[in-house]
């Protein structure tokens, strides 16, 4: 449980290096980031070229911010999985040999699970590396910038802000129980309700005390929470750039 | 500077939390309220700052009747520091949670600027600015709570249990910022050597009444009142045992 | 529960985005914060979202459930807040899993916030269960509700977890085999997040029932018939216009699929739907020659070798400008 606010803090120390890719405005990434998935999963379902050629990408972009790869491959097993069972369902449904390399044929369904491990590893590659490079708070003006409404701002802001205080209460309550209950592993199933509940009686509490302490400082409804922030000028080239890399890639292969 | 006849506060349903409290203040006062847990110390900051409804009585906050039209400006002219940071504390960077009142009120994004700037270095807490919240210590987090709530330049400041979460060296820290501030103050604390430290009268609580309110130096020397009302001689003055 | 961008195609992913971005559209106009009491529902939503994240990791520890993540989502979060405050506050979870967590991407986005949002928040809560505690409120109607609805809403979304999967073309699994690995899974899922949301609504509705309470009386007016039939014809109009756009694609490997749903081995792929769809196609597919080429191969051999000396020759050169940079730090 305590991972959760290490991790967030891991990710914002590496938000806020300076390395030029850092510096590029977020909406440029955030748009950038967005056309690279739709780049990365666009690709057919045998179409290994696409995939393997786009990793470049990712590669470059974290060489050039500075961004650890190990803390990335990471992240990746965890979101592997769903694809993974998609994948290899795939193997077991398509044994049409497409490729016969050296008197070994390879199956469509390998070829497509390959493609669907390689379109996982590129689609969060881009989110993440996409997070190391730019601060929440960008993240969030830049939502503010839309004309999201301000409700929906506000509670994405609040979310982020009390996960990590709403998960170490978490812990240090599951701690107090395990310590007087030595022989469990985890809470029964017969005590989630008051364990949660409890949790769920805290937050109603605790919003009422932030609810108090927002209004003493002047809140009303109209005004935001979402941090506000003058943009840096738009590094259009950074845009062009990548974007031609991108569809450069897409069109070759 | 405050001011309250026959004040009763309640939340729905239940008995008073306060009965019938009497307590004036004057300007550029310091004054604590000590009293054991639920005596009604943080029920009455919040009633002063119209979070806690009134259920009789009359409150004056800097010179303005406590009524529904005049919340904005009483709200303006207080500042209330929550005894937990983490309630208060809910914007991205220390930067945003310390320009959140003044953006509120209008003030344009220059001033804001200036204003977080001056009172962050005053505060030594600059080269937190960019952080977030959970990234600070438990004294950092009490600074930036103090910081958001000074930014506005309140007439008045009350504070819930500033000393909570601190450790000794952020404790003093604390007290000697606190002594410097020209402000009115109400002190709502368990430390009564904080309140001998920085209070020059001091007001016992009980039970949601006032069972005693005097000069902090005889007050806090008697033992016989503390002990009935819960609490206990501070350290600094109890070691002549 | 979360979809991956990588099982998605761009037009189902959009596609997808486009709906719940409606739904939240809705959901936020539907919001009315005019007093005090409102008001604070603010902070609430804010402070219960990030309750969801330290309830998922306490359920780890439970072991039956396995997979976790997920639960105590939806229908816990409708009955402390209300429909549509409920969906912005799963939508916002769900971004902040999507950036922060890898759980589920931000193609995906739109499939998740339906998936686990729209369909337990302005469907299956309103619709089911609002009327099954609407002849009181107690230990026995909370707890047949939170059962029923978080199993009723897990299967929808697990059957659109399959849908949009298979309309992304990305797996070769026939919808009947799929359905029977996913539903019987968020059965058992469901049935542990049904009892522990329930006992988490009894507990909360003893100790502090105000809470719950005042919004039951809100829910309490039913949804007219007329909304409910919107409702299914949108749903409806939605499941038929993405499959129409997938038989067209794919006309030979879905016989079996649209068989399984509709009864027939046509599907006629022309219409209003199909001209609706195949528009956002049109927008949706920035590559359109390349999105759907390889249904009858893999790219030729030669094109394999040519993305791999590309990729080989970006990993050379990020090896070198990562060495660059160590000399650099170290002279």
């Amino acid at each position: 449980m305590k991972p959760v606010s290490d991790e967030l803090v891991k990710l914002e120390m590496l938000a806020e290096q300076d390395t030029f890719v850092h510096k590029c405005h977020p909406a440029i990434k955030i748009a950038v980031t967005l056309l690279f998935i739709i780049a990365a999963v666009s690709g057919g379902r045998y179409d290994l070229a696409r995939p393997l050629a786009l990793l470049a990408y990712p590669w470059l972009l974290a060489t050039l911010s500075a961004t650890p790869l190990n803390l990335l491959h990471r992240r990746f097993i965890w979101a592997l999985p769903f694809p993974l069972f998609a994948g290899i369902a795939n193997v077991i449904f398509e044994q049409n040999s497409l490729y016969i390399i050296g008197g070994i044929s390879i199956s469509f369904g390998l070829v497509s699970l390959i493609v669907l491990i390689l379109k996982t590893y590129l689609t969060v590659m881009a989110v993440f590396i996409l997070l190391t490079t730019t601060r929440w708070q960008d993240i969030s003006a830049i939502l503010e910038k839309c004309h999201i409404p301000s409700l929906f701002c506000n509670t994405l802001t609040l979310i982020y802000r009390y996960l990590s205080v709403l998960t170490e209460e978490a812990w240090r309550m599951y701690h107090a129980y395990l310590l007087r209950a030595p022989r469990q592993k985890g809470i029964r199933l017969m005590d989630m309700g008051p364990f949660c509940g409890q949790l769920v009686l805290q937050s109603y509490d605790r919003a009422s005390r932030l609810y108090a302490a927002m209004k003493c400082r002047g809140w009303t409804t109209s005004s935001s929470v979402a941090a506000k922030r003058p943009l840096a000028s738009a590094d259009l080239l950074y845009l062009f750039c990548s974007l031609c890399f991108v569809l450069a890639l897409v069109v070759i292969f | 500077m405050l001011k309250t006849n026959d004040l009763c506060v309640c939340y729905s349903g239940s008995p008073d939390i306060l009965q019938k409290l009497n307590i004036s203040i004057d300007e550029g006062d310091s004054v604590a309220i000590v009293g054991k847990n639920g005596a009604g110390k943080s029920s009455l900051l919040l009633s002063l700052v119209g979070i806690a409804a009134i259920s009789g009585g009359i409150l004056k906050v800097c010179g303005l009747t406590m009524a529904k039209p005049n919340l904005p400006e009483i709200r303006k002219r207080t500042g209330l520091v929550f005894q937990n940071p983490d309630d208060q504390l809910f914007m991205p960077t220390v930067y945003d949670d310390i320009a959140f009142g003044p953006r509120n009120y209008g003030i344009s994004e220059n001033e804001v600027k200036d204003a977080v700037l001056n009172i962050s270095s005053r505060f030594e807490i600059s080269e937190l600015l960019s952080r977030n919240a959970y990234r600070l210590s438990g004294g950092e987090k009490r600074l930036a709570a103090l910081a958001a709530v000074l930014v506005m330049q309140p007439q008045l400041l009350l504070l819930d249990e500033p000393s909570s979460f601190l450790d000794p060296c952020a404790r003093r820290r604390l007290i000697n910022l606190l002594s410097e501030l020209p402000q009115t103050k109400l002190i709502a604390t368990h430390d009564l050597d904080l309140a001998l430290d920085l209070c020059q009268r001091v007001i016992i609580l009980n039970k949601g009444s006032v069972i005693a309110d005097g000069r902090t130096a005889d007050l806090l020397r008697d033992e016989v009142l503390l002990t009935t009302n819960g609490l206990e001689l501070p350290l600094s003055l109890g070691h002549k045992h | 529960m979360h979809m991956a961008d990588a099982l998605l195609s761009p037009a189902v992913g959009i596609t997808m985005c486009a709906v719940s971005t409606a739904a939240c559209v809705y959901a936020t106009k539907k919001i009315k914060i005019d007093n005090e009491i409102e008001e604070q529902q603010i902070p609430l939503m804010g402070v219960t979202g990030a309750l969801i994240f330290a309830a998922q990791m306490i359920n780890f520890t439970i072991p039956l459930t396995g997979s976790s993540g997920h639960i105590g989502g939806g229908i816990l979060l409708a009955s402390l807040l209300g429909a549509y405050p409920s969906l912005l506050t799963i939508t916002a979870v769900l971004i902040i899993q999507a950036l922060f967590f890898a759980d589920g991407g931000l193609l995906a986005l739109g499939c998740n916030i339906f998936n686990m949002g729209v369909i337990p928040c302005l469907l299956i809560y309103p619709l089911l269960f609002a009327p099954l505690i609407k002849n009181g409120v107690n230990k026995r109607s909370l707890t047949t509700a939170s059962i029923l609805t978080v199993v009723i809403s897990l299967q929808l979304g697990a059957f659109s977890v399959v849908m949009e999967t298979l309309l992304s073309g990305v797996t070769a699994l026939p919808l009947g085999a799929f359905i029977a690995l996913m539903q019987p899974i968020h059965l058992a899922i469901g049935i542990v997040e049904g009892l522990i949301t329930a006992a988490i609504l009894v507990f909360v509705y003893q100790m502090r029932p105000e809470i719950l309470d005042r919004k039951f009386h809100t829910i309490s007016n039913r949804l007219s018939l007329k909304k409910v039939v919107a409702i299914i014809t949108v749903i409806t109009v939605l499941v038929s216009g993405g499959l129409s756009l997938y038989a067209s694609k794919y006309p030979d490997g879905l016989e079996w699929s649209i068989k399984g749903v509709t009864g027939s081995e046509e599907l006629t792929a022309d219409g209003p739907i199909y001209d609706a769809s195949a528009t956002i196609q049109k927008i949706t597919a920035l590559f359109p020659d390349y999105s759907f080429k390889s249904q009858e191969g893999g790219t030729s051999v030669s094109g394999i070798i040519g993305a791999a000396i590309t990729c080989a020759l970006a990993g050379g050169t990020a090896l070198i400008i990562k060495h660059n940079k160590q000399r650099k730090k170290h002279a």
